[in-house]
């Protein structure tokens, strides 16, 4: 008898997730949602002064983009017209992708198809995406007050970035926007009372509830938003504390609707509204995709945040967090896309690749992530502060770093400043798909002379093995295990990394590979302490 | 993790190996061969927990069961076979209990006419089901929402009845188990709609637990209930 009321309530509390689950609907007419592609924009005016915000305008001309490009124009009122007396309602129109998203269906989508306007209709399902924490006990972990003091210091002292906070480089004029699952407490915590009090959260947008509120729900965006231009007291948490922020909530807490659609929706209206830089903590995996669609051209939040860049708008993305998933591993999407920066967490304690920080490279063998940083940080939460951890907190970190940058340089382009901030990189030119380039270095843009950097070590080849043998200078065999780490990877004819690894030295013979396993034109590439050179197989 | 185990036991044997301490070692190849196995993919098993109840009216008064509180547990493994995007078949075996709760009414004539606090029947089965899923939607490495029909077979390895009266707060509690008046197979169509992990099961039973020429009238055939699919990818 005891267990009749324990089965109802399993029966209706199913019963009650089987319909959040299946409905999607609550909010939404029945039917699917769709994306119909219209053929052209005929007809349509557009006048790029009425439309975006100056700061637009400014990183278009910057950009060598046309301002009237037809892929800001609107979308053809007329079209959006014909097919809204087909279909039961229609969601967004997108100038970006040139299309509508409607909710018919199959029966109107047919007859939408056949509209000669309309050169295709692609089915969204409902989805569910991950904020790129690493999980949610790691978000409230509970590290002692000395390591949090530790790591709110070094978390931008990682990357130098104290050098800028120092000389007040610190975003001012840089507009960055945020994709995320809420803002709660960001409008009252003391963290974020500077941008508050001056103003400097210019755009707020609920994507889903189609509010000018974002301060409430989920508080990953909170921690997010803190990484970048939060304080704790005098202490910055990230980079960007003199910049403005556009704010948009395009991630639902129960994740089971549209959140590609809202993530295109708000890279227009970021684009719109002149933003500099995006950042997006948020990725989609296995529930959608297969690991061998993360190309950057399959999903529809890829080829948004592509279009983003074309804008010339900086894409910062979070890696994902599947990296010590056997069935994942690979970067997420939006951190697959072509053109944007995409950052992998590091381990405050090791300085090596965080486990679960998703690994390069892309389906089609793109270099992916393309620099590292802390992925564990102090953040604000809703009144508080937490130490959370994953690749959601590296990407604003770098996001809040590229704003700097962008202030020192407002000449560069988006794909300036990613290639500047690879060259800045730790490990740079060395790269592997878990480290990237390494951990930007924000003396890179201060000292404009790079010193080169003297040999290290030497390939040395025997009859059956190529060794990397340290210089003795630089082998500090008495040093404790882990402070010198040599990095190397294999490529093969095509200059493809097929193996890497990171090794301890703890002597002057650090590696050795037997000659048997490499190939012809194979490549060993190596670097340790600031040098890296490189052997072909001949 | 995985790294941090891998430097401990290479750091273990580097001394005596080849004085090398890896603490990463990423081979790129192996992740470019596409798997087979996985919840969207060819191939893929499962484990599964169910619970429910026993609905429907008997075939006459003598065998009511008390509603709400007969019910029924399953445990069990399941393979799945993709064939398309939308179609797939498989396999599953699973241990099931069904606990048939009787009513303690005048018109009472299962197991006996006597009246007690509380009587049920007990049949502890192994089964084996054969189904067929259709998937709707694009999903990705994922189950995502379904509908399975199927049939499966059930071995009743044991039966007992338990009749349970209270004398002045003391519980006299009498078990026979073994009656050969219950079926050893049994039968059930079944019908299954979930959203990945979470699914719905109904079940009809094809035949009656009561051997041919037994004189009771035939509990209640179906069964609805909830399943827990427990998906490692």
């Amino acid at each position: 008898m005891k267990r009749v009321p324990l089965l109802i309530f399993l029966l209706l509390f199913s019963i009650k997730f089987l319909l959040v689950s299946f409905s999607a609907k609550s909010p939404y007419p029945d039917n699917d949602l769709y994306l119909v592609y219209f053929t052209d924009k005929k007809g349509v005016d557009f006048n790029p002064y009425e439309y975006f915000h100056p700061k637009a305008i400014d990183r278009r001309l910057k950009n060598n983009i046309d301002l009237y490009d037809i892929t800001d124009f609107p979308v053809n009122e007329s079209y959006i017209d014909k097919v809204s007396l087909i279909v039961d309602s229609v969601s967004y129109a997108t100038r970006w992708l040139n299309g509508l998203f409607v909710y018919a269906a199959k029966e109107q989508v047919q007859a939408i198809k056949e509209l000669d306007f309309v050169k295709k209709a692609e089915k969204l399902t409902r989805q569910k995406s991950l904020p790129a924490a690493a999980d949610k006990k790691s978000l409230i972990s509970n590290t002692d007050i000395s390591e949090q003091r530790w790591l709110m210091k070094h978390q931008t002292k990682h990357l130098n970035g104290h050098e800028f906070y120092n000389r007040r480089i610190n975003g001012s004029g840089i507009r960055i926007a945020l994709f995320d699952a809420g803002f709660p407490g960001v409008n009252k915590h003391n963290a974020f009372k500077h941008l508050m009090k001056e103003r400097r959260i210019v755009a707020v947008w609920d994507f889903h509830k189609s509010l000018y509120d974002v301060f409430k729900d989920h508080v990953h965006g909170t921690n997010v938003l803190s990484a970048v231009g939060g304080y704790f007291d005098s202490i910055p948490l990230g980079l960007a504390t003199g910049a403005e922020f556009l704010l948009a909530r395009t991630e639902i807490r129960f994740e089971f609707y549209f959140e590609e659609k809202y993530w295109l929706a708000a890279a227009e209206w970021a684009d719109k509204n002149g933003a500099h830089i995006i950042n997006t903590s948020v990725g989609y995996t296995y529930h959608r995709y297969f690991p061998e669609q993360m190309d950057g051209k399959t999903s529809l939040v890829s080829k948004a945040a592509r279009m983003a860049a074309r804008k010339g708008i900086l894409v910062v993305a979070a890696a994902g967090n599947e990296g010590s998933k056997d069935e994942w591993q690979t970067i997420c999407t939006p951190a697959d896309a072509d053109s944007i920066l995409t950052v992998g967490a590091i381990n405050p304690n090791t300085m090596l690749v965080a486990d679960y920080s998703s690994k390069g490279p892309t389906a089609d063998k793109r270099k992916k992530p393309n620099v590292s940083a802390f992925g564990t940080v102090v953040a604000a939460g809703e009144t508080a502060y937490s130490t959370p951890s994953g690749t959601s907190f590296s990407s604003p970190l770098i996001a809040g770093f590229a704003a700097c940058i962008m202030q020192m340089h407002p000449d560069w382009t988006n794909i300036d400043v990613i290639e500047q901030i690879q060259k800045s990189a730790s490990l740079y030119p060395y790269y592997d798909y878990s480290h990237g380039y390494g951990i930007p270095n924000a003396n890179f843009f201060l000292n404009q002379q790079k010193i080169a950097k003297e040999p290290t070590f030497e390939f040395v080849i025997n009859d059956d093995s190529v060794d990397i043998i340290i210089d003795d200078d630089f082998s500090n065999i008495n040093k404790p295990m882990g402070s010198n780490i040599l990095y190397l990877h294999i490529t093969n004819n095509n200059d493809e990394i097929t193996e890497y690894f990171v090794v301890d030295v703890y002597q002057k013979k650090a590696f050795s590979i037997d000659l048997e396993k490499l190939k012809l034109n194979n490549k060993i590439r190596a670097h340790y302490m600031g040098y890296t050179s490189e052997i072909t197989i001949e | 993790m995985k790294y941090l185990i891998g430097f401990i036991l290479i750091s273990l044997c580097a001394t005596q190996v080849n004085a090398q301490r890896i603490i990463i070692h990423e081979d790129v190849r192996e992740r470019e061969e596409v798997s087979e196995y996985g919840p969207n993919r060819k191939h893929y098993i499962h484990t599964f927990v169910g619970w429910g109840f026993i609905a429907g009216n008997p075939a006459g008064p003598g065998s009511e069961i008390i509603a709400g509180r007969s019910n029924s547990f399953e445990a069990g493994a399941r393979y799945k076979r993709k064939l398309t995007h939308n179609f797939s078949f498989g396999i599953e075996v699973s241990y099931a209990r069904n606990s048939f709760h009787i009513k303690q009414s005048s018109e009472k004539t299962f197991p006996d006419r006597r009246l007690y606090n509380s009587q049920v029947l007990i049949l502890s089965n192994l089964s084996s089901g054969i189904y067929k899923r259709i998937n709707y939607g694009r999903r990705g490495n994922y189950i995502g929402k379904f509908t399975d029909i199927g049939i499966n077979s059930n071995w009743v390895y044991r039966n007992r009845i338990t009749s349970i009266n209270y004398d002045k707060h003391v519980e006299i509690k009498e078990t026979i188990s073994g009656h050969d008046f219950i079926n050893t197979s049994i039968y059930n169509a079944f019908i299954r709609v979930g959203f990945n992990n979470l699914v719905f099961k109904g079940s009809y039973r094809l035949n009656d637990i009561f051997e041919s020429g037994s004189w009771y009238d035939e509990l209640p055939k179906y069964y609805i209930g909830i399943e827990l699919g427990i998906h490692p990818l």
